[in-house]
């Protein structure tokens, strides 16, 4: 699915973490994937840490996002969420 | 000896061929989980002729399974899944080795029942097995390939830990406890478990005969719904090679000679008479360059029966010629298997051929 995140970048906590909150339906931990050609940036620092995707930690109809990239507060405007799932 | 008749139509595909069959004839498979992914993968795995399987759960066979679980029918409700699982496979692969385990795979006996096998399947239904395999794949250093279903998706992960890809790659921190869905609660669509499944088997099969690259380091997500399979990548540097190193030779590799452009020479040199060439085709081929007895076999025949009719004896040199190389090569184990002991196939067929006696 495609998840536009807010152009407007808030800053708390760490000089680095960046926090989001985005309303969805999705009961479950997701795996986030962004767009890492047109944002070079966070290419460049996920290479360094994890590979071009972040965590999401919800609740019913909230989530917590937080993304950790470098100072140039690019926006993200595309955005990959896939289910973690475990049906067999 | 591989069974040329049974195996044939995989056999016969590209980049299969006779060693194919014969790396998953030498395969060793642990599947974890016989329920609704193990049921397509335990079905395919033994049909394409994996020399053994591993099936382990400690779960028994309830009413709601059968609903997605084909390998169980109604008279195993309340069997255990590893039995009654392997029972199915018995019946549809009589030449293969089975071990049905029904026990839960705990981390103190992870590591010692997943050791000794080439492959690890998880076809496993919940989130903490899922990492024990992954970690017990990685102190195995043998891969593994896991698939999920959930309502109307699935996912597929071919995973390596020696090749630095692993489910903790993908989710490194468990799922916290609240977010957590069986497919009882929430729901899942029977055909999803068999495509999946089906995936998975497919991508075992590229491990296995180490002839295609799997899917590696990546999520492979498909979506019933809207009928759209899209690949996350995780891992961005890929290894070269393929996850499960060849072998240099087999048991019988001594029965059947491969020719192509580098040791077709020893082949003829050894002959000690001429050899008899078999073209099993309809092509039109120049053989006014090859100095030896040709016959072109007529492939609504049977060209076992037909090259045998025509050799003067068991001890003869014959070299046998298809288009590709593929049936060529199948006909030639087959006729070992009839007791000949110098046959010999161009690897890649006509391409070969005329590299060897045209020059071209």
């Amino acid at each position: 699915m495609q998840l536009h995140l807010p152009s407007q970048i808030s800053r708390s906590g760490d000089a680095e973490v960046f926090r989001y909150t985005i309303t969805t339906d999705l009961t479950v931990l997701e795996l986030l994937e962004v767009a890492s050609k047109t944002h070079p940036n966070l290419l460049k620092l996920t290479q360094l840490q994890k590979p071009g995707y972040l965590h999401i930690f919800g609740e019913k109809s909230r989530m917590n996002i937080s993304l950790n990239y470098d100072d140039s507060c690019t926006p993200y405007t595309d955005v990959r969420l896939v289910l973690a799932i475990a049906g067999g | 000896m591989i069974n040329l008749e049974r195996y044939e139509p995989q056999i016969s595909l590209p980049n299969f061929g006779i060693s194919g069959q014969k790396y998953l004839s030498l395969a060793r498979v642990a599947v974890v989980g016989a329920g609704g992914l193990g049921s397509p993968v335990l079905s395919y795995l033994s049909t394409a002729g994996v020399g053994h399987l591993s099936i382990i759960d400690f779960d028994v066979v309830k009413e709601r399974n059968l609903q997605r679980q084909f390998i169980h029918k109604e008279s195993s409700i309340g069997e255990s899944k590893a039995i009654s699982a392997g029972h199915f496979v018995k019946s549809r692969n009589s030449e293969m080795s089975v071990e049905s385990m029904d026990l839960e795979l705990n981390l103190a006996n992870s590591v010692d029942i997943l050791s000794d096998h080439d492959l690890i399947i998880d076809a496993s239904d919940n989130f903490d097995t899922r990492y024990l395999i992954s970690d017990a794949a990685g102190q195995l250093s043998v891969p593994f390939i896991s698939g999920a279903v959930h309502r109307y998706e699935g996912h597929v992960y071919v995973c390596s830990p020696a090749h630095g890809f692993d489910y903790r790659s993908i989710f490194p921190e468990p799922v916290p406890d609240d977010f957590r869905n069986s497919c009882s609660e929430s729901g899942v669509l029977g055909p999803i478990c068999g495509i999946v499944g089906s995936m998975m088997t497919s991508e075992a099969l590229k491990v296995l005969t180490r002839k295609r690259t799997p899917h590696f380091g990546s999520v492979l997500k498909f979506d019933s719904l809207s009928m759209e399979l899209s690949t996350l990548p995780i891992l961005h540097d890929l290894p070269d090679s393929l996850l499960l190193p060849e072998q240099e030779s087999f048991p019988d590799d001594n029965s059947v000679h491969i020719l192509n452009r580098d040791n077709y020479v020893d082949f003829f040199l050894n002959c000690t008479s001429d050899p008899i060439l078999f073209y099993i085709g309809s092509n039109t081929v120049d053989f006014s360059r090859v100095g030896f007895p040709v016959h072109t076999i007529d492939t609504d025949r049977n060209p076992l029966d037909a090259i045998a009719s025509k050799s003067p004896n068991q001890t003869h040199p014959l070299a046998l010629l298809c288009d590709y190389g593929m049936r060529s090569e199948m006909f030639a184990y087959g006729l070992a298997r009839l007791g000949f002991s110098r046959v010999a196939s161009f690897q890649l067929g006509l391409q070969t051929f005329r590299e060897i006696f045209d020059g071209s």
